[in-house]
């Protein structure tokens, strides 16, 4: 009986649980109003003691730190647009969740997910102070302390098996400390190209969650767990040294460096107008490239002559070839006085096709004022040829990457470079005069940079550069800042403003340092001098460029817009032409293949990157040959220079596989170049069998299929002795794209075709044979599969853009997305778990 | 027995759960809003709250003005000057060439910058005030501040002489920017910014004018025209209620809501003036008025000749734009040979006048507006007038709009054919011949002393002459030093 009782006591009890869970929760939480309300905010001054005291530890940090600076009235300018802050990122985010939503829902069979509400409150994030900074290097650096407590609603309508519920996140608080470092800085607006924001501090996070109406933050340790799990998220992606990069200009562009040299050459010129009283004129051309500071240059002077001939070369670099023009200007040369302008002439660069000479016969104007009545007199001409030469590309990003450049050619291998980078100086100031200019002497060697005229706080940025036998490990650079005045009776025509010696020792170790030093002999003055030792030693370089990668997330994806996309068909018929007409389908898809083969799934490393174009990678012994595709790819790249690498030699395989008849290949653009280069070794050996195949392919995540299929792409080419030691071609047409392959390799041996290890080990492995024999039997199989494995191949390690064409550059859309699917990926997991349990019921 | 216990107390428990669950969530709740509410009134402190936070242990570094201190944006722009400077320069050269030649004085036929470099010296801001005016704007004030040490030569061609490099030297800036943000709901959040200088307090522009290889009185009154053309410039251009609107963010905005409107016509009769002072060394001034609101349009009563108490009787049309910042100007000067020189001046806010009503006023003439270095408080004597505002409807608007069009238009066309200058007071100074008064003495001091430091130097075929020129007082007492280290002009040398 008490048994029985018992029992029933114990049914009872769970069913009395139920209920009371049941009616406790219509009691208690159901009936509550779960709307958000606007928090009162009192002054200050009238709150009571208890309530100050709990504000202590929110002290905002200029109030406890000197270097601390009070930005209220940034918090005063967010609180009043915030309320539009509000309506357009809560717009934005709807506008970006909603695909994301309609894309996920499918999969976990939920009807329906929308906001009911989505607002972000009526507070404002604030700023409790803001500290920078001050190194010597081209960056910006601050820090704020951001705090956002907000009364943000934000709630989901899930509609799944006939059910709705509703999840509300309300009360987010962040609280973060990001670093900003803007570099570098640029001469053009908005004067840097970069930001980069990481944390300096695990930020804290703190919400509520509401699922019908309950907070489930409130249960005891699921907040904290949640929380860390956030904070650990985050972290692991902005922790400093981890940072988010956003570029916002084009270095290259912005900097103005130089992008191409034009070669020209002033042959002669015609008939030009006397200019002297006595005798014909003395004619000489004066050089000029617009928009630039560097000094004209000048042709020699032919004496008495209307109809000189020069025929001299001069270089001039260019850094914009879209705006900048070339001047001619033709002057008398006089023995007194100024000499007469004879006639002048424009030639805007982007006239010029790069790498084409052109030979220009130009007008001679009185000036380039289109309306001038005077202007149709005859002036005589200048014939003048042209030659705009772009550097290549990869020179160029190479040097931006990497700020220690290697030192150049012909450099000792046991010593080095030093460049001196003279930058500025402050307070220098002389007792009659201060024209600064800086005297550098090492080891008797003497520079001397430009003088500054009447300033204190001159600025040079000149360099110089020594060549050295060995590392200077015990010499001292002298460095003086002089000033001299030309003024005639004065007593003192030269003076020394300060000076300072440092040791190279240091330089030599560090490789760099840039420094402000204090000048002897002189009040306060300080110059600001960089000095770089640069050695022949790839792997320092090599080293160096490896420690960036690590620190830095890849954000800069090419962005995929209607340009880049018109660029990318340009660059597919260029393929397609050249690859058709000098029959390179091949090697351009072993290209393509090499270069993406490289991939590591579980280090993210290598892949389709652009990487193979690096002279460290196109020399590993599986890649030998490869340099003529490089080169191949190069040609088309001058004429869509948009793409990048590793976008064209995906495209690049892919019209290759489409141009010798085999499978249309979907390509989707948007992979990012990189420099890295993996180590040797990752591609697979063909004297090797099955089991290394399967090691190299799984490394990359592809399947058996993957393997037998991408193997068939053998169907095209041959093997040269010189590249890989073997010799011949697979299949009797090497040029057309097919299941010839296969067909031969199950025929076995014949005559004059190839079969490599690898190739006879798809035949001894039972599960590779299966494919084999269907595709030798199924050409459509062969090209369906073909088709998918190298579309994921080509593919590794890259997440094309999906939804939206919208490009989304605006940090605060990206934080607010994130939020979104956050909170979309909480709704599903929360509504599985919901399920879950009413099933055990 | 045992069922119906454990289903009540299983109820009990059950309900209890959803109570302690509702316990911790109205406690993490109120928790996390107490919060939200701390770090907002954390946001904006003042001294009273700060005191109360901190008691006796008060920060004594912190203080709390109007404009609020900004070192870190200083110690940011510092770094930043040098790429600022080289961006800002080929934009400025860009931007305010066409104004040099739109606001450039007859007389001169080309006005350009052969140089322009910023400097080193980085402006510096004071503070900023943010505050909201109106709704859906936000109105920043910033404090600036610009000692700076930039390389301004302009290139002055005359009708007669010969191009002649002046130097702008000295330049200090200090003036407090209005930005005006109008908000909308797209992001970046923000349609359109209308820049402009206030005008409480006036902007200051000094700058030191010299010539590089030649003499200033090569062309007669060159600094007072590029003093005219700097100060026209400024308060038509730029301050306040004169604006610049920028759209941003290609959010298509209707920004005419922020433009500069004619707001109502001023139909002013300068009636009399009393107790002229004399200037003139024989018989009496001969007196003339110069009324204007803005520098563009200026309107000239005929001139009285003899007459300290002259009757004019004129009755003039002018604009006004903004009636709360704006004043109408009364100037009153003795036509002479050569330079006119002014009796006095009188100003006359327009928040004074009510629409309709016709009113006289009887103003005191000053001797300048800017009483701060002028300790003249001598009577010049009265100025009567009769002021009647008439504020515009649409339509009104609409036409007033179109006529100054036309009018600038007209005037552009005029200056072409070289007939009449943007500045009417400037045109009699370009006439004239020699310097005059003042001017004239100075330029005799520096021709002299010039002449003997050229001696020294060898340099004889030099002279140079400074004059320092401030925008807000059109006129000045004519302090010229002569220049005698021009080696370090870097101009080129006439041989």
């Amino acid at each position: 009986m008490g048994f029985f009782s018992t029992i029933l006591g114990f049914c009872g009890f769970g069913v009395g649980v139920s209920t009371g869970l049941v009616i406790g929760y219509y009691l208690f939480i159901y009936f509550q109003p779960s709307d958000v309300k606007d928090p009162v905010i009192r002054p200050l001054v009238e709150q009571d003691s208890q309530s100050l005291q709990r504000l202590l530890p929110e002290i905002p940090l200029w109030v406890k730190n000197p270097d601390y600076d009070r930005i209220d009235w940034l918090n005063k300018f967010l609180e009043l647009m915030w309320p539009y802050l509000d309506k357009a990122i809560c717009k934005t985010a709807k506008n970006i969740a909603k695909p994301i939503i309609a894309e996920q829902i499918p999969k976990y069979k939920i009807e329906s997910v929308e906001f009911e509400e989505l607002t972000l409150g009526s507070l404002p994030p604030t700023f409790q102070g803001m500290k920078v900074f001050v190194t010597e290097e081209k960056e910006l650096v601050m820090e704020p302390s951001l705090k956002w407590a907000g009364n943000p609603n934000v709630t989901l309508g899930v509609k799944a098996f006939g059910l709705k519920a509703t999840v509300q996140a309300v009360d987010l608080q962040i609280f973060a400390q990001p670093r900003i470092t803007l570099k570098p800085l640029v001469p053009s607006f908005p004067c840097f190209a970069k930001i980069f924001v990481s944390l300096m501090e695990k930020p804290h996070v703190d919400f509520g969650l509401k699922l019908f109406g309950a907070d489930l933050m409130s249960i005891p340790g699921l907040y904290i767990f949640v929380q860390e799990l956030i904070k650990d998220q985050v972290a692991n992606m902005y922790l400093w040294p981890k940072t988010l990069e956003v570029e916002i200009l084009d270095p290259t562009k912005a900097m103005m460096r130089p992008v191409g040299i034009l070669h020209v050459k002033v042959l002669r010129a015609m008939k030009l107008r006397k200019k002297d009283l006595l005798g014909a004129s003395d004619p000489y051309v004066k050089l000029k490239i617009t928009e630039s500071k560097a000094p004209s240059k000048k042709t020699s002077v032919k004496h008495k002559n209307l109809n000189p001939e020069w025929n001299e070369d001069f270089s001039i670099v260019v850094k914009d070839p879209e705006s900048q023009a070339l001047e001619f200007i033709v002057y008398d040369w006089e023995q007194v006085g100024k000499h007469d302008k004879m006639g002048m002439n424009v030639v805007p660069l982007k006239e010029l096709t790069p790498d084409e000479p052109k030979v220009m016969t130009l007008d001679l104007l009185k000036n380039l004022n289109q309306n001038d009545a005077q202007d149709d007199k005859f002036r005589g001409q200048l014939v003048v040829e042209l030659t705009y030469k772009p550097f290549k590309e990869g020179d160029m990003s190479k040097d931006l990457d990497n700020p220690l450049q290697k030192a150049p050619e012909g450099t000792p291998p046991s010593g080095g470079v030093l460049v001196v980078i003279v930058h500025e100086a402050q307070d220098v100031e002389g007792k009659h005069h201060t024209n600064p200019y800086v005297r550098i002497i090492f080891k008797g060697e003497e520079r001397k940079t430009k003088q500054v005229k009447k300033n204190r706080d001159p600025r040079w940025d000149e360099e110089f550069t020594f060549v050295l036998e060995e590392p200077p490990l015990k010499e001292k650079l002298h460095v003086e800042v002089l000033s001299t005045s030309t003024r005639i009776g004065l007593l003192h025509p030269k003076e020394t403003l300060g000076y300072v010696n440092i040791s190279l020792a240091d330089v030599v170790n560090n490789k760099r340092i840039n420094e402000k030093y204090h000048l002897i002999d002189s009040k306060n003055g300080k110059v600001q001098i960089e000095m770089q030792w640069l050695v022949i030693q790839k792997i320092l370089s090599h080293r160096h460029r490896h420690q960036r990668l690590i620190f830095r997330i890849p954000m800069a994806k090419p962005i995929i817009d209607t340009e880049y996309l018109k660029e990318i068909e340009k660059a597919r018929r260029e393929l397609r032409a050249f690859i058709s007409n000098k029959n390179c389908a091949p090697i351009m898809l072993r290209l393509a293949w090499h270069d993406a083969g490289t991939y590591d799934v579980n280090t993210k490393t290598g892949g389709p990157n652009g990487s193979i174009r690096n002279e460290e990678e196109y020399t590993h012994g599986a890649n030998s040959g490869l340099k003529i595709a490089l080169d191949f790819c190069e040609q088309v790249k001058s004429k869509c220079p948009k793409i990048t690498y590793a976008d064209l030699y995906q495209l690049a395989g892919v019209v290759a596989v489409e141009v010798t008849g085999g499978p249309t290949i979907n390509f989707v653009p948007g992979r990012k170049d990189s420099n890295a280069s993996p180590k040797e070794g990752r591609l697979p050996d063909a004297k090797k069998g099955a089991p290394h195949l399967r090691e190299v392919f799984y490394r990359m995540g592809l399947s058996d299929k993957d393997i037998v299929a991408l193997s068939g792409g053998h169907t095209l080419g041959r093997a040269h002795p010189e590249r890989s030691g073997f010799d011949g071609p697979w299949t009797k047409e090497p040029l057309k794209f097919d299941n010839s392959y296969f067909v031969e390799l199950l025929k076995g041996e014949s005559e004059g075709l190839l079969k490599l290890p690898t190739d006879t080990a798809l035949l001894e492995d039972p599960e590779f044979r299966r494919y084999v024999e269907l595709y030798a039997k199924d050409e459509d199989a062969f090209f369906k599969d073909y088709a998918e494995s190298h579309k994921k191949l080509s593919e590794l390690g890259f997440t094309p853009h999906t939804g939206s064409k919208a490009i989304v550059k605006d940090c605060t859309i990206l934080a607010q997305s994130a939020v979104g699917v956050a909170v979309a990926a909480a709704v599903v997991i929360l509504s599985y778990l919901y399920e879950a349990r009413k099933k055990m019921k | 027995m045992g069922l119906i216990l454990g289903m009540v107390m299983g109820m009990a428990l059950g309900i209890a759960l959803m109570a302690g669950w509702r316990h911790m969530i109205r406690y993490r709740s109120s928790k996390r809003i107490s919060k939200a509410v701390d770090i907002k009134s954390l946001s904006s402190l003042n001294r009273d709250d700060l005191k109360k936070i901190c008691g006796e242990n008060f920060p004594e570094w912190i203080s709390f003005p109007v404009f609020e201190q900004v070192k870190w944006l200083n110690k940011q722009l510092t770094k930043l000057w040098p790429f600022v400077a080289d961006a800002a320069e080929a934009i400025i050269k860009e931007s305010v060439e066409p104004l040099l030649e739109d606001y450039r004085p007859p007389g001169i036929t080309s006005l350009k910058f052969s140089k322009l470099s910023l400097g080193t010296v980085a402006p510096k801001i004071e503070g900023i005030r943010v505050q909201s005016l109106k709704e859906g704007q936000i109105t920043m004030d910033i404090d600036l501040r610009w000692g700076g040490d930039p390389s301004i030569i302009l290139a002055v061609e005359a009708a007669l002489v010969a191009s002649i490099p002046i130097q702008l030297k000295n330049l200090k800036v200090f003036t407090v920017v209005r930005a005006i943000f109008q908000l909308a709901d797209e992001i970046p959040c923000i349609s359109a910014v209308v820049v402009a200088l206030l005008s409480e307090p006036k902007p200051r522009i000094d700058y030191t004018l010299k010539a590089v290889g030649g003499s200033l009185t090569a062309i007669p009154g060159i600094s007072d025209m590029i003093d005219d053309t700097v100060n026209s410039i400024i308060t038509d251009m730029l301050q306040w209620p004169h604006r610049i609107v920028v759209p941003i963010g290609g959010i298509p905005v209707d920004t005419s809501e922020l433009e500069l409107k004619p707001q109502g016509k001023l139909t002013v009769t300068v009636v009399r003036a009393n107790d002229l002072k004399n200037k003139e060394l024989i018989g009496k001034s001969d007196p003339y008025v110069v009324v204007y609101v803005g520098p563009m349009f200026k309107v000239k009563t005929k001139v009285i000749e003899d007459n300290l108490n002259p009757v004019w009787n004129q009755t003039f049309e002018l604009i006004a734009e903004d009636k709360e910042t704006q004043s109408l100007i009364f100037e009153v000067f003795d036509q002479d040979i050569g330079q006119d020189k002014r009796l006095g001046i009188a100003k006359l806010p327009l928040i004074e006048l009510e629409s309709e009503a016709p009113r006289e006023f009887e103003l005191r003439l000053l001797p300048s507006l800017d009483m701060l270095k002028i300790k003249d408080k001598k009577d010049r004597g009265t100025l009567t007038v009769q002021v009647l505002y008439h504020e515009f409807n649409k339509e009104e608007q609409l036409a007033a709009l179109e006529e100054e069009k036309r009018i600038l238009e007209e005037k552009k066309k005029l200056k072409e054919a070289g007939v009449i200058g943007s500045t009417m007071d400037a045109l009699d100074g370009a006439a004239s011949l020699v310097g005059s008064g003042v001017g004239m003495v100075g330029t005799g001091i520096g021709a002299g002393v010039g002449l003997v430091g050229s001696g020294l130097s060898k340099a004889g075929k030099f002279m140079g002459r400074t004059m320092t020129g401030q925008s807000t007082s059109s006129k000045r007492s004519g302090t010229s030093t002569p220049a005698n280290s021009i080696q370090e002009n870097g101009g080129p040398k006439p041989l």
